[in-house]
């Protein structure tokens, strides 16, 4: 007779019912094995192994089956049974999904590399030269300030103060 | 002829010794060392990139077909690469050749550890189902660029440091010719914002990829909270520069220890379970 796994069937001469919960192409290297479960009509439930090569496994070792009602297929008296053949149905399982905000997830991305550009490159920062007539001259006074980066802000000044006192220096030679 | 991994397992040792001749050049003073360095770290740089365009090709003669960059291997090779060429471009941009000696150790630390570690396999294997997708090639290069500025900026803290302890009494050669720290401190500043916003698009194709194979932008694995953190590390660093002002030893050991995360990040997370296993080995 064939049988699904996980649905119960009656056995024929009425003691109960049966049911296939488990199939294994290869059980335990021995080759193909269902595990079945036994409800007799009030008494109690029990579960044994049903392996197709059952000959095979006797001969490599005897008195494989003896040594566990568990692995007894006529644990079950009076029947006895036995795996002619399994046959395997294969699916696939598919996940899918939508996702209305994706666009939403790319504007982010997007304002977040354009605001560290703006953060990293781009900063206000002012300039200021004071010329004061003293008496041995005049003084040239550089100050400056930015709104964030005060290292970067110091190392551009201190660049632009150079090339003003070079150009000064230049002048006063010629 | 060689294949792809035997010639970058010789590209090594031109790391070596590029790292041996920055070293004598600081040592003994000489300038030739340093021409010489330079040389050797160019041509082993021309023999690593040649070696990763071979086993792309390698990899389509086998059939499989795709970027170089798939598994902790090919993932080192690409880091020592990422390093030599961000390393070559400060020096010539600086014209200062004293920082080879705190890079290219890292490019051949890198590749000595792809090579030679008996856990790493160099053989080219398929693709992982869930790599296949050009978010691969965008989400490897650039979080291994930033990666590699984070390693240079690491170089430059470490330089930074040890720049201190050069005293006029002292009159120690190798510390003398390490430039002076104001230039450290602010090319350490200009790595750490490249290697930031490398990171930030890493992390943002990491989430775009993640979306569309895992079906969710951030799933707390390992690898992306500690890439979190290594995050929060140099946002915390970069935030104390530009609003507080803050420079030299503090932010050379925030430096440090970010770059420590990065390492963490990158090695650390293996020994943790993780949607990023295939990076293992």
């Amino acid at each position: 007779m064939e049988a699904e796994v996980g649905k119960a069937f009656p056995l024929p001469g009425q003691e109960g019912e049966a049911v296939v919960t488990d199939a294994r192409s290869d059980f335990m290297r021995l080759g193909p094995a269902v595990h079945m479960q036994i409800r007799p009509t009030g008494g109690e439930e029990i579960q044994f192994w049903v392996f197709k090569n059952y000959e095979m496994i006797n001969q490599r070792f005897p008195g494989f089956f003896e040594r566990s009602p568990k692995l007894d297929p006529g644990s079950f008296k009076p029947y006895v049974f036995s795996l002619e053949t399994i046959s395997m149905r294969y699916y696939t399982g598919l996940q899918v999904s939508r996702d209305p905000g994706v666009p939403l997830v790319w504007a982010g991305f997007v304002s977040i590399v354009i605001g560290l550009f703006v953060t990293f490159f781009l900063f206000h920062r002012m300039f200021w030269v004071r010329l004061s007539t003293g008496k041995k001259g005049v003084t040239v006074a550089v100050a400056g300030m930015g709104n964030k980066n005060p290292v970067g802000v110091e190392r551009e000044l201190e660049a632009l103060a150079g090339q003003l006192r070079n150009k000064l220096e230049a002048l006063k030679t010629s | 002829m060689l294949n792809s991994s035997e010639i970058l397992s010789y590209i090594t040792f031109v790391y070596f010794f590029s790292f041996l001749f920055y070293l004598l050049m600081m040592v003994m003073g000489k300038e030739i060392f340093g021409r010489l360095a330079t040389f050797v770290t160019v041509a082993g740089f021309g023999g690593h990139t040649f070696a990763i365009a071979l086993r792309w090709i390698e990899s389509y003669q086998l059939g499989i077909g795709h970027a170089p960059l798939s598994n902790l291997y090919e993932s080192l090779i690409f880091f020592a690469w990422t390093i030599a060429l961000l390393y070559l471009v400060v020096e010539w941009k600086t014209k200062n050749r004293t920082i080879g000696a705190f890079a290219t150790p890292l490019a051949f630390l890198a590749m000595a550890y792809a090579s030679y570690s008996p856990g790493i396999s160099s053989g080219i294997q398929p693709l992982v189902p869930a790599l296949k997708s050009n978010w691969l090639i965008a989400h490897v290069i650039t979080c291994f660029f930033g990666y590699a500025a984070f390693g240079l900026a690491f170089g430059l803290s470490l330089m930074f440091l040890l720049k201190k302890l050069d005293l006029p009494k002292r009159n120690n050669f190798f510390l003398r010719i390490i430039p002076e720290s104001s230039l450290l401190d602010e090319l350490t500043y200009q790595m750490t914002v490249i290697g930031f916003l490398l990171l930030t698009l890493g992390i943002i194709t990491g989430s775009v990829w993640a979306h569309s194979a895992w079906g969710s932008y951030w799933s707390w694995d390992p690898k992306e909270t500690w890439s979190l953190i290594t995050w929060l590390v140099y946002a915390a660093l970069l935030h104390s520069r530009m609003v507080r002002g803050w420079r030299g030893n503090k932010l050379a050991t925030m430096s440090i220890i970010g770059f420590c995360c990065v390492l963490f990040t990158y090695f650390g997370v293996n020994y943790l379970a993780g949607l990023h296993s295939y990076a293992q080995s």
